[in-house]
Protein backbone atom coordinates (compact mmCIF):
# COMPACT_ATOMS: atom_id res chain seq x y z
CA UNK A 1 0.00 0.00 0.00
CA UNK A 2 2.63 2.70 0.90
CA UNK A 3 4.79 1.73 -2.19
CA UNK A 4 1.71 2.59 -4.10
CA UNK A 5 1.32 5.98 -2.60
CA UNK A 6 4.85 6.62 -3.32
CA UNK A 7 4.68 5.47 -6.72
CA UNK A 8 1.74 8.06 -7.10
CA UNK A 9 3.44 11.05 -5.47
CA UNK A 10 6.80 9.99 -7.19
CA UNK A 11 4.75 10.05 -10.62
CA UNK A 12 2.45 13.59 -9.52
CA UNK A 13 5.76 15.37 -8.57
CA UNK A 14 7.90 14.26 -12.00
CA UNK A 15 4.42 15.71 -13.78
CA UNK A 16 4.39 19.30 -11.82
CA UNK A 17 8.41 19.15 -12.60
CA UNK A 18 7.93 18.62 -15.81
CA UNK A 19 5.27 21.40 -16.35
CA UNK A 20 7.28 23.51 -14.38
CA UNK A 21 9.94 23.04 -17.15
CA UNK A 22 7.53 23.39 -19.90
CA UNK A 23 6.10 26.82 -18.17
CA UNK A 24 9.72 28.04 -18.22
CA UNK A 25 10.92 27.34 -21.73
CA UNK A 26 7.46 29.12 -22.66
CA UNK A 27 8.26 31.82 -20.76
CA UNK A 28 11.76 32.10 -21.90
CA UNK A 29 10.31 32.18 -25.94
CA UNK A 30 7.20 34.52 -25.48
CA UNK A 31 8.61 37.17 -22.91
CA UNK A 32 10.65 38.78 -25.64
CA UNK A 33 7.88 38.79 -27.87
CA UNK A 34 5.52 40.38 -25.41
CA UNK A 35 7.92 43.38 -24.97
CA UNK A 36 7.76 43.81 -29.22
CA UNK A 37 4.24 43.24 -28.91
CA UNK A 38 3.08 45.67 -25.81
CA UNK A 39 5.74 48.14 -27.79
CA UNK A 40 3.82 48.40 -30.70
CA UNK A 41 0.84 50.07 -29.06
CA UNK A 42 2.96 52.91 -27.35
CA UNK A 43 4.02 56.13 -28.47
CA UNK A 44 7.22 57.47 -28.86
CA UNK A 45 7.85 58.94 -25.55
CA UNK A 46 5.94 56.13 -23.95
CA UNK A 47 8.51 53.51 -24.96
CA UNK A 48 11.48 55.41 -23.66
CA UNK A 49 9.93 56.40 -20.59
CA UNK A 50 8.60 52.66 -19.51
CA UNK A 51 10.14 49.54 -18.95
CA UNK A 52 9.13 47.17 -21.69
CA UNK A 53 6.87 45.43 -19.67
CA UNK A 54 4.65 48.42 -18.80
CA UNK A 55 1.27 47.94 -20.46
CA UNK A 56 0.67 50.62 -23.18
CA UNK A 57 -1.47 53.55 -22.02
CA UNK A 58 -4.00 53.68 -24.25
CA UNK A 59 -4.44 49.70 -26.24
CA UNK A 60 -6.31 51.68 -29.30
CA UNK A 61 -3.81 53.85 -30.49
CA UNK A 62 -2.61 52.10 -33.89
CA UNK A 63 -0.92 54.85 -34.94
CA UNK A 64 2.51 53.18 -35.13
CA UNK A 65 0.22 50.16 -37.48
CA UNK A 66 -0.65 52.70 -39.57
CA UNK A 67 2.93 54.62 -40.07
CA UNK A 68 3.96 50.70 -40.64
CA UNK A 69 1.48 50.13 -43.51
CA UNK A 70 1.36 53.39 -45.15
CA UNK A 71 4.62 54.58 -45.04
CA UNK A 72 6.51 51.25 -44.72
CA UNK A 73 6.22 49.72 -47.96
CA UNK A 74 5.00 46.70 -46.20
CA UNK A 75 2.10 46.00 -48.56
CA UNK A 76 4.30 46.02 -51.53
CA UNK A 77 6.90 43.66 -49.85
CA UNK A 78 3.94 41.29 -49.14
CA UNK A 79 3.11 41.60 -52.48
CA UNK A 80 6.54 41.19 -53.75
CA UNK A 81 7.04 38.49 -51.25
CA UNK A 82 3.79 36.81 -52.60
CA UNK A 83 4.84 36.91 -56.20
CA UNK A 84 8.11 35.26 -55.73
CA UNK A 85 6.77 32.72 -53.51
CA UNK A 86 3.99 32.13 -55.88
CA UNK A 87 6.46 31.22 -59.11
CA UNK A 88 9.15 29.95 -57.10
CA UNK A 89 6.92 27.25 -55.59
CA UNK A 90 5.40 26.36 -59.18
CA UNK A 91 8.97 26.58 -61.36
CA UNK A 92 11.11 24.24 -58.48
CA UNK A 93 8.12 21.83 -57.96
CA UNK A 94 8.06 21.49 -62.04
CA UNK A 95 11.85 21.27 -61.65
CA UNK A 96 12.41 18.74 -58.97
CA UNK A 97 9.45 16.39 -60.03
CA UNK A 98 10.96 16.12 -63.52
CA UNK A 99 14.18 15.25 -62.50
CA UNK A 100 12.57 12.74 -59.78
CA UNK A 101 10.62 11.30 -62.42
CA UNK A 102 13.49 10.28 -64.73
CA UNK A 103 15.72 9.16 -61.23
CA UNK A 104 12.97 6.86 -60.40
CA UNK A 105 11.85 5.48 -64.10
CA UNK A 106 14.62 5.51 -66.50
CA UNK A 107 17.96 4.46 -66.20
CA UNK A 108 20.54 6.44 -68.48
CA UNK A 109 23.86 6.61 -68.19
CA UNK A 110 25.76 9.02 -65.74
CA UNK A 111 22.34 8.70 -63.48
CA UNK A 112 24.64 8.01 -60.01
CA UNK A 113 27.03 10.51 -60.48
CA UNK A 114 23.95 13.22 -61.08
CA UNK A 115 22.68 11.85 -58.06
CA UNK A 116 25.77 12.05 -55.74
CA UNK A 117 25.91 15.86 -57.60
CA UNK A 118 23.27 16.96 -56.03
CA UNK A 119 24.09 15.39 -52.12
CA UNK A 120 27.67 17.43 -52.79
CA UNK A 121 26.16 20.46 -54.04
CA UNK A 122 23.65 20.49 -51.03
CA UNK A 123 26.66 21.06 -48.99
CA UNK A 124 27.71 24.26 -50.35
CA UNK A 125 26.58 27.02 -48.52
CA UNK A 126 24.51 29.40 -50.93
CA UNK A 127 25.91 32.72 -49.52
CA UNK A 128 29.35 31.82 -51.32
CA UNK A 129 27.98 31.09 -54.44
CA UNK A 130 26.14 34.42 -54.53
CA UNK A 131 30.00 36.39 -54.68
CA UNK A 132 30.00 35.17 -58.68
CA UNK A 133 26.39 34.72 -60.13
CA UNK A 134 25.38 38.08 -58.54
CA UNK A 135 28.15 39.93 -60.62
CA UNK A 136 26.73 37.71 -64.00
CA UNK A 137 23.03 38.81 -62.95
CA UNK A 138 24.44 42.21 -62.59
CA UNK A 139 26.35 42.17 -65.43
CA UNK A 140 23.10 41.44 -67.79
CA UNK A 141 20.67 43.83 -65.84
CA UNK A 142 18.87 41.11 -63.73
CA UNK A 143 19.36 42.59 -60.52
CA UNK A 144 16.03 44.42 -59.57
CA UNK A 145 14.42 42.03 -61.14
CA UNK A 146 11.55 39.81 -58.87
CA UNK A 147 12.48 36.89 -61.69
CA UNK A 148 16.22 36.93 -60.75
CA UNK A 149 15.09 35.58 -57.62
CA UNK A 150 12.37 33.28 -58.63
CA UNK A 151 15.82 31.61 -60.85
CA UNK A 152 17.77 31.81 -57.69
CA UNK A 153 15.05 30.02 -56.05
CA UNK A 154 13.75 27.55 -58.40
CA UNK A 155 16.79 25.25 -58.28
CA UNK A 156 16.64 21.55 -57.39
CA UNK A 157 17.27 21.14 -53.85
CA UNK A 158 18.16 17.52 -52.31
CA UNK A 159 15.43 17.71 -49.64
CA UNK A 160 12.60 18.43 -52.18
CA UNK A 161 14.26 15.70 -54.70
CA UNK A 162 14.32 12.95 -52.23
CA UNK A 163 11.20 13.20 -50.92
CA UNK A 164 9.87 13.25 -54.15
CA UNK A 165 12.23 10.26 -55.50
CA UNK A 166 10.47 8.40 -52.34
CA UNK A 167 7.05 9.30 -53.53
CA UNK A 168 7.31 8.12 -56.74
CA UNK A 169 8.76 5.18 -55.76
CA UNK A 170 6.07 3.98 -54.12
CA UNK A 171 3.76 4.42 -56.88
CA UNK A 172 4.02 1.13 -59.05
CA UNK A 173 5.71 0.97 -62.31
CA UNK A 174 2.76 -0.71 -63.56
CA UNK A 175 0.86 2.52 -63.42
CA UNK A 176 2.14 3.92 -66.25
CA UNK A 177 2.93 0.86 -67.86
CA UNK A 178 -0.78 0.26 -68.62
CA UNK A 179 -0.92 4.57 -69.50
CA UNK A 180 1.81 3.98 -72.06
CA UNK A 181 -0.02 1.14 -73.46
CA UNK A 182 -3.20 2.67 -73.93
CA UNK A 183 -0.84 5.61 -75.90
CA UNK A 184 0.10 8.14 -73.41
CA UNK A 185 3.21 9.45 -73.99
CA UNK A 186 6.25 9.78 -70.92
CA UNK A 187 5.55 13.59 -70.55
CA UNK A 188 1.98 12.79 -70.43
CA UNK A 189 2.28 10.03 -67.66
CA UNK A 190 4.68 12.36 -65.61
CA UNK A 191 2.14 15.25 -65.97
CA UNK A 192 -1.62 13.63 -65.86
CA UNK A 193 -0.92 10.51 -64.06
CA UNK A 194 2.29 10.53 -61.42
CA UNK A 195 1.65 14.92 -60.43
CA UNK A 196 -1.54 14.43 -59.12
CA UNK A 197 -0.45 11.28 -57.31
CA UNK A 198 2.26 12.84 -55.45
CA UNK A 199 0.01 15.71 -54.02
CA UNK A 200 0.63 15.72 -50.58
CA UNK A 201 4.85 15.95 -51.75
CA UNK A 202 4.31 18.54 -53.69
CA UNK A 203 2.08 20.62 -50.33
CA UNK A 204 5.37 19.27 -47.70
CA UNK A 205 7.66 20.45 -50.35
CA UNK A 206 5.97 23.50 -50.80
CA UNK A 207 5.87 24.83 -47.40
CA UNK A 208 9.63 24.08 -46.99
CA UNK A 209 10.12 26.05 -49.77
CA UNK A 210 7.76 28.91 -48.54
CA UNK A 211 8.87 29.10 -44.86
CA UNK A 212 12.47 29.41 -46.51
CA UNK A 213 11.77 32.34 -49.03
CA UNK A 214 9.83 34.27 -46.50
CA UNK A 215 12.43 34.17 -44.18
CA UNK A 216 15.53 34.58 -46.39
CA UNK A 217 16.85 37.85 -45.92
CA UNK A 218 20.26 37.86 -47.74
CA UNK A 219 19.28 36.81 -51.21
CA UNK A 220 16.66 39.51 -51.56
CA UNK A 221 18.89 42.00 -49.76
CA UNK A 222 21.59 41.28 -52.51
CA UNK A 223 19.70 41.20 -55.56
CA UNK A 224 16.99 43.41 -54.89
CA UNK A 225 18.05 46.50 -53.67
CA UNK A 226 15.32 48.67 -55.05
CA UNK A 227 12.94 50.27 -52.02
CA UNK A 228 9.82 49.41 -54.55
CA UNK A 229 11.70 46.07 -54.83
CA UNK A 230 11.64 45.26 -51.21
CA UNK A 231 10.50 41.76 -49.83
CA UNK A 232 9.02 41.40 -46.39
CA UNK A 233 12.94 40.64 -44.59
CA UNK A 234 14.50 43.73 -46.23
CA UNK A 235 11.60 46.23 -46.09
CA UNK A 236 11.73 45.19 -42.10
CA UNK A 237 15.35 45.69 -42.18
CA UNK A 238 15.36 48.98 -43.97
CA UNK A 239 13.07 50.34 -41.28
CA UNK A 240 16.31 50.68 -39.07
CA UNK A 241 17.35 53.48 -41.15
CA UNK A 242 14.53 56.16 -40.75
CA UNK A 243 12.61 54.76 -37.51
CA UNK A 244 16.10 53.75 -35.75
CA UNK A 245 14.79 55.96 -32.98
CA UNK A 246 11.02 55.14 -32.83
CA UNK A 247 11.16 51.34 -31.68
CA UNK A 248 7.46 51.35 -31.26
CA UNK A 249 7.19 52.02 -34.73
CA UNK A 250 9.91 48.74 -35.77
CA UNK A 251 7.62 47.01 -33.11
CA UNK A 252 4.54 47.15 -34.99
CA UNK A 253 6.84 46.23 -38.19
CA UNK A 254 8.01 43.31 -36.59
CA UNK A 255 4.70 42.56 -35.47
CA UNK A 256 3.34 42.85 -39.51
CA UNK A 257 5.80 40.97 -40.62
CA UNK A 258 5.79 37.48 -38.48
CA UNK A 259 1.73 37.82 -38.30
CA UNK A 260 1.35 36.04 -41.83
CA UNK A 261 3.23 33.64 -40.78
CA UNK A 262 1.80 32.83 -37.60
CA UNK A 263 -1.73 32.67 -38.88
CA UNK A 264 -0.34 30.15 -41.43
CA UNK A 265 1.24 28.36 -39.12
CA UNK A 266 -1.65 28.02 -36.91
CA UNK A 267 -3.77 26.96 -39.95
CA UNK A 268 -1.09 24.65 -41.40
CA UNK A 269 1.09 23.39 -38.40
CA UNK A 270 0.53 19.66 -39.19
CA UNK A 271 1.73 20.13 -42.89
CA UNK A 272 4.19 22.27 -41.17
CA UNK A 273 5.68 19.34 -38.86
CA UNK A 274 5.44 17.10 -41.32
CA UNK A 275 7.80 19.36 -43.92
CA UNK A 276 10.42 19.72 -41.39
CA UNK A 277 11.12 16.31 -40.15
CA UNK A 278 10.29 15.30 -43.53
CA UNK A 279 13.32 17.52 -44.76
CA UNK A 280 15.87 16.89 -42.16
CA UNK A 281 16.07 13.02 -42.67
CA UNK A 282 16.28 12.97 -45.72
CA UNK A 283 18.44 16.13 -46.05
CA UNK B 1 7.33 -8.98 -84.87
CA UNK B 2 8.82 -6.56 -86.88
CA UNK B 3 6.17 -4.09 -85.62
CA UNK B 4 6.62 -4.40 -82.05
CA UNK B 5 10.24 -3.93 -82.80
CA UNK B 6 10.25 -1.29 -84.48
CA UNK B 7 7.15 0.04 -81.36
CA UNK B 8 10.03 -1.01 -78.85
CA UNK B 9 12.33 1.98 -81.22
CA UNK B 10 10.37 4.26 -80.89
CA UNK B 11 9.60 4.11 -77.11
CA UNK B 12 13.21 3.94 -76.99
CA UNK B 13 13.71 7.23 -78.89
CA UNK B 14 10.70 9.06 -76.76
CA UNK B 15 12.50 7.80 -73.32
CA UNK B 16 15.51 9.68 -74.46
CA UNK B 17 14.20 12.64 -75.65
CA UNK B 18 12.01 12.93 -72.36
CA UNK B 19 15.23 12.12 -70.03
CA UNK B 20 16.44 15.26 -72.20
CA UNK B 21 13.26 17.41 -72.34
CA UNK B 22 13.31 16.95 -67.94
CA UNK B 23 16.81 16.89 -67.18
CA UNK B 24 18.33 19.69 -69.63
CA UNK B 25 17.06 22.86 -67.37
CA UNK B 26 17.51 21.53 -63.76
CA UNK B 27 21.37 20.68 -65.04
CA UNK B 28 21.83 23.32 -66.35
CA UNK B 29 20.64 25.23 -62.96
CA UNK B 30 23.05 22.77 -60.88
CA UNK B 31 26.35 23.69 -63.16
CA UNK B 32 25.41 27.52 -63.38
CA UNK B 33 24.87 27.56 -59.22
CA UNK B 34 27.27 25.33 -58.26
CA UNK B 35 30.45 23.96 -60.62
CA UNK B 36 30.65 27.42 -62.25
CA UNK B 37 30.98 29.79 -59.48
CA UNK B 38 33.41 27.66 -57.62
CA UNK B 39 35.16 27.14 -60.35
CA UNK B 40 35.35 30.99 -61.22
CA UNK B 41 36.07 31.12 -57.04
CA UNK B 42 39.03 29.38 -57.06
CA UNK B 43 40.79 31.21 -60.18
CA UNK B 44 39.83 34.59 -59.01
CA UNK B 45 40.97 33.54 -55.03
CA UNK B 46 44.60 33.65 -56.85
CA UNK B 47 44.28 37.30 -58.00
CA UNK B 48 44.16 41.00 -56.86
CA UNK B 49 40.52 41.35 -58.85
CA UNK B 50 38.26 44.49 -57.89
CA UNK B 51 34.81 42.75 -59.22
CA UNK B 52 34.98 45.78 -62.16
CA UNK B 53 36.59 44.89 -65.59
CA UNK B 54 40.14 46.33 -64.45
CA UNK B 55 42.73 44.23 -65.09
CA UNK B 56 43.52 41.72 -62.49
CA UNK B 57 47.19 40.17 -61.37
CA UNK B 58 48.00 37.16 -59.31
CA UNK B 59 49.00 37.47 -56.42
CA UNK B 60 49.57 33.27 -55.36
CA UNK B 61 48.17 32.24 -52.19
CA UNK B 62 48.87 35.30 -50.06
CA UNK B 63 44.90 36.05 -50.57
CA UNK B 64 44.69 32.81 -48.16
CA UNK B 65 47.39 33.84 -46.25
CA UNK B 66 45.69 36.93 -45.29
CA UNK B 67 42.72 35.48 -43.56
CA UNK B 68 44.65 33.84 -41.43
CA UNK B 69 47.65 36.85 -40.86
CA UNK B 70 44.22 39.35 -40.82
CA UNK B 71 43.16 40.63 -37.62
CA UNK B 72 39.84 40.89 -38.54
CA UNK B 73 39.24 37.82 -40.83
CA UNK B 74 40.96 35.42 -38.34
CA UNK B 75 38.44 36.61 -35.64
CA UNK B 76 35.56 34.99 -37.68
CA UNK B 77 36.70 31.81 -36.38
CA UNK B 78 36.71 33.39 -32.94
CA UNK B 79 33.34 34.14 -33.72
CA UNK B 80 32.09 30.86 -35.57
CA UNK B 81 33.32 29.17 -32.60
CA UNK B 82 30.52 30.93 -30.02
CA UNK B 83 27.57 29.78 -32.95
CA UNK B 84 29.04 26.68 -32.76
CA UNK B 85 28.87 26.14 -29.27
CA UNK B 86 25.14 27.43 -29.21
CA UNK B 87 24.29 24.78 -31.84
CA UNK B 88 25.88 22.28 -29.57
CA UNK B 89 24.06 23.58 -26.93
CA UNK B 90 20.75 23.52 -28.33
CA UNK B 91 21.00 19.86 -29.16
CA UNK B 92 21.28 19.19 -25.81
CA UNK B 93 18.56 21.49 -25.08
CA UNK B 94 16.39 20.19 -27.94
CA UNK B 95 17.17 16.57 -26.67
CA UNK B 96 16.17 17.45 -23.03
CA UNK B 97 12.99 19.10 -23.87
CA UNK B 98 12.31 15.82 -26.67
CA UNK B 99 12.51 13.41 -23.85
CA UNK B 100 10.05 15.76 -21.25
CA UNK B 101 7.42 15.37 -24.17
CA UNK B 102 7.77 12.22 -25.38
CA UNK B 103 5.63 11.09 -22.61
CA UNK B 104 1.70 11.88 -23.34
CA UNK B 105 1.10 14.90 -21.17
CA UNK B 106 -1.63 17.39 -21.56
CA UNK B 107 -1.15 20.74 -24.05
CA UNK B 108 1.55 19.01 -25.62
CA UNK B 109 0.51 20.89 -28.71
CA UNK B 110 0.75 24.02 -27.20
CA UNK B 111 4.03 23.61 -26.00
CA UNK B 112 5.38 22.03 -29.22
CA UNK B 113 3.88 24.92 -31.12
CA UNK B 114 5.38 27.57 -29.20
CA UNK B 115 8.68 25.97 -29.03
CA UNK B 116 8.74 25.57 -32.64
CA UNK B 117 7.85 29.25 -33.89
CA UNK B 118 10.98 30.64 -33.43
CA UNK B 119 12.59 28.75 -35.94
CA UNK B 120 9.80 29.99 -38.65
CA UNK B 121 9.91 33.49 -38.27
CA UNK B 122 11.43 35.75 -39.87
CA UNK B 123 15.45 36.17 -39.10
CA UNK B 124 15.37 39.84 -39.50
CA UNK B 125 12.49 39.83 -36.91
CA UNK B 126 13.91 37.64 -34.64
CA UNK B 127 17.05 39.84 -34.64
CA UNK B 128 14.98 43.09 -34.24
CA UNK B 129 13.14 41.49 -31.12
CA UNK B 130 16.27 40.82 -29.57
CA UNK B 131 17.43 44.60 -30.12
CA UNK B 132 14.69 45.74 -28.26
CA UNK B 133 15.30 42.98 -25.81
CA UNK B 134 18.70 44.05 -25.39
CA UNK B 135 18.09 47.38 -24.94
CA UNK B 136 19.00 49.75 -22.29
CA UNK B 137 15.59 49.49 -20.06
CA UNK B 138 14.78 46.94 -22.75
CA UNK B 139 13.45 43.11 -21.73
CA UNK B 140 16.54 41.75 -20.59
CA UNK B 141 16.99 44.54 -18.38
CA UNK B 142 13.44 45.16 -16.90
CA UNK B 143 13.36 41.18 -16.11
CA UNK B 144 16.70 41.47 -13.96
CA UNK B 145 15.33 44.33 -12.31
CA UNK B 146 12.26 42.27 -11.28
CA UNK B 147 14.61 39.55 -10.34
CA UNK B 148 16.79 41.58 -7.92
CA UNK B 149 19.79 41.69 -10.07
CA UNK B 150 20.44 45.20 -11.08
CA UNK B 151 23.45 45.40 -10.24
CA UNK B 152 24.63 42.92 -12.92
CA UNK B 153 22.61 44.68 -15.41
CA UNK B 154 25.34 45.61 -18.69
CA UNK B 155 25.53 47.08 -22.08
CA UNK B 156 25.00 43.68 -23.84
CA UNK B 157 24.94 43.93 -26.91
CA UNK B 158 27.18 47.36 -27.31
CA UNK B 159 29.98 45.70 -25.46
CA UNK B 160 32.68 43.27 -26.97
CA UNK B 161 33.00 41.11 -23.97
CA UNK B 162 29.08 40.55 -23.62
CA UNK B 163 27.94 40.69 -27.75
CA UNK B 164 28.56 37.33 -28.89
CA UNK B 165 27.22 35.51 -26.09
CA UNK B 166 24.16 37.65 -26.83
CA UNK B 167 23.73 36.96 -30.47
CA UNK B 168 24.44 33.32 -29.45
CA UNK B 169 21.97 32.75 -27.67
CA UNK B 170 19.68 34.40 -30.28
CA UNK B 171 20.69 31.73 -32.60
CA UNK B 172 19.63 29.30 -29.82
CA UNK B 173 16.41 30.63 -29.10
CA UNK B 174 15.43 30.82 -32.92
CA UNK B 175 17.12 27.22 -33.76
CA UNK B 176 15.83 24.83 -30.91
CA UNK B 177 12.23 24.35 -31.82
CA UNK B 178 13.83 22.79 -35.29
CA UNK B 179 15.93 19.95 -33.55
CA UNK B 180 13.33 19.31 -30.99
CA UNK B 181 10.85 18.73 -33.52
CA UNK B 182 13.34 15.98 -35.22
CA UNK B 183 14.12 14.66 -31.89
CA UNK B 184 10.43 13.87 -30.58
CA UNK B 185 9.40 12.76 -33.80
CA UNK B 186 12.60 10.23 -34.24
CA UNK B 187 11.55 9.09 -30.76
CA UNK B 188 7.88 8.68 -31.25
CA UNK B 189 8.41 6.32 -34.21
CA UNK B 190 10.41 4.04 -31.33
CA UNK B 191 7.44 1.51 -30.70
CA UNK B 192 5.92 1.95 -27.35
CA UNK B 193 6.09 -1.90 -25.90
CA UNK B 194 9.55 -1.07 -25.39
CA UNK B 195 8.91 1.09 -22.91
CA UNK B 196 6.24 -0.96 -21.28
CA UNK B 197 8.70 -3.66 -21.48
CA UNK B 198 11.63 -2.04 -19.97
CA UNK B 199 9.35 -0.41 -16.79
CA UNK B 200 7.79 -3.78 -16.59
CA UNK B 201 11.43 -4.49 -15.75
CA UNK B 202 11.87 -1.70 -13.43
CA UNK B 203 14.12 0.35 -15.56
CA UNK B 204 14.23 3.85 -14.26
CA UNK B 205 13.91 6.87 -16.46
CA UNK B 206 17.17 7.53 -16.95
CA UNK B 207 17.95 3.69 -17.91
CA UNK B 208 15.15 4.05 -19.99
CA UNK B 209 17.08 7.17 -22.01
CA UNK B 210 20.21 4.97 -22.15
CA UNK B 211 19.18 1.87 -22.93
CA UNK B 212 16.22 2.93 -25.33
CA UNK B 213 16.02 6.14 -26.80
CA UNK B 214 19.44 7.29 -27.10
CA UNK B 215 20.52 3.92 -29.16
CA UNK B 216 17.55 4.76 -31.36
CA UNK B 217 17.87 8.37 -32.07
CA UNK B 218 22.04 8.81 -31.49
CA UNK B 219 22.76 8.69 -35.44
CA UNK B 220 19.81 11.34 -36.33
CA UNK B 221 22.06 13.60 -33.16
CA UNK B 222 25.21 13.03 -34.66
CA UNK B 223 23.87 14.51 -37.98
CA UNK B 224 22.16 17.69 -36.67
CA UNK B 225 25.57 18.36 -34.73
CA UNK B 226 27.49 17.87 -37.79
CA UNK B 227 24.89 20.14 -39.41
CA UNK B 228 25.02 22.63 -37.00
CA UNK B 229 28.96 23.19 -37.97
CA UNK B 230 28.04 23.93 -41.27
CA UNK B 231 25.38 26.30 -40.15
CA UNK B 232 27.86 28.26 -37.73
CA UNK B 233 29.76 29.57 -40.30
CA UNK B 234 26.67 30.69 -42.87
CA UNK B 235 25.32 32.45 -39.83
CA UNK B 236 24.54 35.95 -41.00
CA UNK B 237 20.83 37.70 -40.55
CA UNK B 238 21.48 37.92 -37.08
CA UNK B 239 24.86 39.75 -36.69
CA UNK B 240 24.05 41.61 -39.52
CA UNK B 241 20.99 43.11 -38.12
CA UNK B 242 21.63 43.20 -34.41
CA UNK B 243 24.88 44.70 -35.05
CA UNK B 244 26.18 44.71 -38.78
CA UNK B 245 29.57 42.69 -37.10
CA UNK B 246 30.92 45.38 -34.77
CA UNK B 247 32.23 44.46 -31.40
CA UNK B 248 33.97 41.37 -32.96
CA UNK B 249 30.81 39.61 -33.93
CA UNK B 250 31.65 39.48 -37.06
CA UNK B 251 31.22 36.20 -39.23
CA UNK B 252 32.19 34.54 -42.22
CA UNK B 253 29.16 35.64 -44.29
CA UNK B 254 28.75 39.20 -42.94
CA UNK B 255 33.19 39.83 -43.11
CA UNK B 256 32.60 37.89 -46.97
CA UNK B 257 29.75 40.24 -48.22
CA UNK B 258 31.51 43.21 -46.43
CA UNK B 259 34.96 42.76 -48.15
CA UNK B 260 33.34 41.53 -51.45
CA UNK B 261 30.45 44.09 -51.50
CA UNK B 262 31.65 47.28 -49.59
CA UNK B 263 35.54 46.72 -50.04
CA UNK B 264 35.44 45.60 -53.64
CA UNK B 265 38.52 43.33 -52.67
CA UNK B 266 36.58 40.27 -54.61
CA UNK B 267 40.07 38.18 -54.67
CA UNK B 268 40.07 38.14 -50.99
CA UNK B 269 36.41 37.39 -50.62
CA UNK B 270 36.15 34.38 -52.88
CA UNK B 271 39.61 33.16 -50.93
CA UNK B 272 36.98 33.15 -47.76
CA UNK B 273 34.81 31.82 -49.47
CA UNK B 274 36.71 28.69 -50.99
CA UNK B 275 37.99 28.41 -47.47
CA UNK B 276 34.32 28.03 -46.24
CA UNK B 277 33.69 25.31 -48.72
CA UNK B 278 36.81 23.46 -47.65
CA UNK B 279 35.14 23.44 -44.05
CA UNK B 280 31.86 22.52 -45.71
CA UNK B 281 33.40 19.68 -47.64
CA UNK B 282 35.28 18.14 -44.78
CA UNK B 283 32.31 17.87 -42.23
CA UNK B 284 30.40 16.64 -45.73
CA UNK B 285 33.29 13.80 -45.83
CA UNK B 286 33.33 13.14 -42.04
CA UNK B 287 29.74 13.14 -42.50
CA UNK B 288 29.49 10.52 -44.92
CA UNK B 289 31.66 8.20 -43.12
CA UNK B 290 30.51 8.29 -40.18
CA UNK B 291 26.99 8.17 -41.16
CA UNK B 292 27.50 6.04 -43.75
CA UNK B 293 24.73 3.10 -42.59
CA UNK B 294 22.47 5.27 -41.17
CA UNK B 295 22.34 7.13 -45.68
CA UNK B 296 22.18 3.41 -46.98
CA UNK B 297 18.93 2.98 -44.87
CA UNK B 298 17.19 5.93 -45.50
CA UNK B 299 17.35 6.43 -49.10
CA UNK B 300 15.33 4.34 -50.96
Amino acid sequence: MRTVMSDKQRTSILKALKYLILLTVVFIVIYPLVGVFLASFKTKIEYLSTDSMVLPLNWGNFENYKTVLLKGNVITGFANTLFIIFFSCIFSTLLCTMVAYCFTRFEFAGKNYIDKFYMMASFVPSIIVHLIIFKDFAHVGLVNNLFSIVILYSGVDIVSLYLFKQYFNQISVAVDESAIMEGCSYVRVYWNILLPMVKPAIVTACIIKITYIYNDFYTAFLYLPATEKGVMSTVLYRFIGPYSSEWSVIAAGIIVVSLPVFIGFIFAQKYVYKGFSDGAVKG
Amino acid sequence: MTNQKKLGKKREQQKRRTIVLFLIIPLFFLLYFTIYPIAKMLFYSLTDWKGSASPYQFVGFSNYLNIFATESYRNVFFTGSYYLGAGLIQQVISLFLAVVMNKKIQGSGIFKGIIFFPFIMNGVAVAMVFRMFYQVNGGLDTLMNIMGMQDYIKIWIGNPKTCNYALALVYLWKNVGYSFLIYLGTMQSIPAEYYDAASIDGAGMWAQFTAITFPNIKMIVGLMATLSIVNSIAIFDIPYVLTNGKNGSNTFSTTLIETAFTYNKYGQACAMAICVLAIAGVVMVFKNIVFKEENENSYE
